[in-house]
C-alpha cells in the first residue's frame, strides 16, 4: 500500500515517553508499546 | 455495448463526485466549528499536519550474467550492473477521506532506458472515499494511478513486494510502460464479509505508451519512425481473500487500446490499430512456511489496418507459471518457479511464424525454470539471488537483442540483487 499510493503505514515512533505523549495529543489514537506503563490520562489494553 | 456501459459509468461517476463534494464541505465546516469551541491550538494542528504527509522510498541493484542472450544491457559473457530502480513517495492525508499522493521512479534497465536511465511520474493522484462504512468503502481516486495487473504488477518496481528478481512472463517486461500505470480514473470499492473480504478495482483512462521497447514489441522488430498512442482502455480486478489473506483468489480483466502514428508520410505501419483483450486468473496460498502462487493469462492480441503490407491478424496468447515458496528461516525463503508463454496458441512450436518470416521459431516462444534465495537482513535491507534456465526467446529485449536471427534459444541468467526500503 506504501508503494501503490493506496494508504498510508501506521506511523512509527523512537520511545514509549514520545509514544504517550502523541497517544494523548491525537484524539481517537491508538499505540503500541511492548511493555506496561501506569499513565492516567490512557486506557491501557493488554494484546496477546 | 462496451462504449454504453463506459457512458454509464462515467455519468454514475460524475454523480457520485457531485454528492460527495458537498459532503467535504460539511465535514470541513464541522471540523471548523470544532476548532472554535475548543480554542484553537496551533501545537495540536502542527503536530497532526506532521503525521498526515509521509515520505517513502525504495532502492534496489542487480547484477546480471547469462549465456545466449542479454539482460538488461550486455549480460552474455560478461556482467552487466543494468537494473538500477529507485522510487521516492509523498502522501498526504488531507482529511480522513481525502488523500493526495505521487510517486517518482527513476529507473535503469539496460539498453530500453539507456545509460543515464530515465525519470517517470509512476502514479500521482487524489483519492477520495466516498463510502466509509464498518464493513468496507468504497472511493475514486483520479490522476496517474496505478493497474491492477495479476499480483505483482502495481508494486513491480519495488524488489521487496516481489520474491524473485525477474517477475514471472506474463508481467510483460517489455510492455510494463502499458501496464505500470495509466492516466485516468479508478474506482474501488473494500467490501469485508464473514466469508471472506472482496477488493474491487475499475480504472479506466490513457496506457503509458512513451516506449521504444514496446513500439518495437508490436511492429515485430522492424524499425519504424512513428510512436504508439494509447486509446482509452479499461483494466479491471476483483479480488477475494479468506482467513486474513492466508488465501487470495483474483481475476484480472483488461482491454488495451493502441494506435499508431506515422512518424512520415511513407511510414508502412500508418493505419495499425492494436487490442490487447486479457484475462488473468491467479490464486495464492500464503502459509508461515510455505506459499504457492499460480497465475494464468490468455490474452487477444488484434492487430488491423495495415492490410497494404500484412492481414489483419487476431492471435490468442497463453501465459501461466506455478511458483513455490519456502522460509527455511525466518529471514531466508526459497523460491522455485516453473513458467511458460506462448505469443500465439495456433503456432506453440514457432514453425509458422519461423516458414513465414524467417525469424527463429523460438521468437514466440518462453519456458524457463526459476530458482531463487532472498535473505531480508533487516526490515530495510535485502539481498537475493537467482539462477533461471529458459528454453526460448518470447520475452528478450529486444534493444539489448537486436539481432533477431541470433537469438539463443536455451540460454542461463546468474543474477545477484540488493534492496532497501523506508
Amino acid at each position: 500500500m506504501t508503494f501503490t499510493g493506496t494508504g498510508q503505514p501506521p506511523i512509527t515512533i523512537d520511545s514509549i515517553a514520545e509514544m504517550l505523549e502523541k497517544i494523548k495529543r491525537t484524539k481517537y489514537s491508538i499505540g503500541y508499546i511492548d511493555r506496561r506503563v501506569d499513565d492516567e490520562e490512557i486506557h491501557f489494553l493488554n494484546a496477546r | 455495448m462496451m462504449k454504453r456501459f463506459i457512458s454509464l459509468t462515467l455519468g454514475k461517476l460524475i454523480y457520485i463526485l457531485c454528492v460527495f463534494s458537498f459532503s467535504v464541505s460539511a465535514q470541513q465546516v464541522e471540523l471548523e466549528s470544532a476548532v472554535e469551541q475548543e480554542g484553537f491550538d496551533w501545537s495540536t494542528l502542527k503536530k497532526t499536519w506532521e503525521d498526515d504527509i509521509q515520505f517513502h522510498g525504495f532502492f534496489s541493484q542487480g547484477l546480471f550474467h547469462t549465456t545466449g542472450n542479454n539482460v538488461f544491457g550486455q549480460s552474455k559473457n560478461s556482467v552487466s550492473a543494468g537494473l538500477t530502480e529507485l522510487g521516492l513517495n509523498i502522501s498526504y492525508q488531507a482529511l480522513n477521506n481525502l488523500s493526495f499522493v505521487a510517486q517518482g521512479l527513476y529507473r535503469r534497465a539496460g539498453e530500453s532506458t539507456g545509460d543515464q536511465g530515465e525519470l517517470s511520474l509512476d502514479y500521482a493522484f487524489v483519492d477520495i472515499t466516498l463510502l466509509d462504512f464498518s464493513s468496507g468503502r468504497i472511493g475514486v481516486r483520479g490522476g496517474r494511478v496505478k493497474n491492477p495487473w495479476g499480483v505483482y504488477n502495481e508494486t513491480r518496481d519495488v524488489a521487496f513486494t516481489h520474491p524473485t528478481i525477474f517477475l514471472p512472463l506474463l508481467y510483460f517486461e517489455r510492455s510494463r510502460a502499458l501496464l505500470i500505470s495509466m492516466d485516468g480514473g479508478q474506482v474501488y470499492a473494500d467490501y469485508n464479509t464473514s466469508v471472506g473480504n472482496f477488493i474491487f478495482k475499475f480504472n479506466y483512462g490513457f496506457m503509458r505508451d512513451d516506449n521504444k521497447e514496446l513500439l518495437l514489441a508490436i511492429t515485430g522488430g522492424a524499425d519504424v519512425s512513428g510512436s504508439i498512442k494509447s486509446k482509452p482502455s479499461l483494466m479491471t480486478q476483483l479480488n477475494y481473500e479468506i482467513m486474513g489473506g492466508q488465501y487470495a483468489f483474483a481475476i484480472t480483466y483488461s482491454n488495451i487500446n493502441l494506435g499508431y502514428t506515422p512518424g512520415n508520410d511513407s511510414d508502412p505501419f500508418t493505419g495499425l490499430q492494436v487490442c490487447f483483450e486479457s484475462f488473468i486468473l491467479s490464486a495464492q496460498y500464503n502459509g508461515e512456511r510455505f506459499s504457492l502462487v499460480g497465475e494464468y493469462n490468455m490474452q487477444w492480441n488484434r492487430f488491423s489496418g495495415i492490410t497494404n503490407i500484412r492481414p489483419d491478424t487476431s492471435t490468442v496468447s497463453e501465459y501461466w507459471y506455478v511458483q513455490a515458496g519456502y522460509r527455511l528461516l525466518d529471514n531466508l525463503q526459497m523460491t522455485l518457479r516453473y513458467d511458460s508463454g506462448v505469443r500465439d496458441t495456433n503456432d506453440r512450436s514457432g514453425e509458422k511464424v519461423h516458414e513465414r518470416t524467417g525469424a527463429p521459431a523460438h521468437f514466440v516462444f518462453a519456458q524457463d525454470i526459476v530458482v531463487g534465495l532472498r535473505w531480508d537482513i533487516t526490515p530495510s535491507w535485502m539481498v537475493r539471488a537467482e539462477y533461471q534456465r529458459v528454453h526460448g526467446a518470447a520475452a528478450v529485449s529486444l534493444l539489448d537483442n537486436p539481432s533477431i536471427p541470433d537469438l539463443a534459444l536455451d540460454w542461463n541468467v546468474y543474477a545477484l540483487q540488493v534492496a532497501f526500503r523506508f
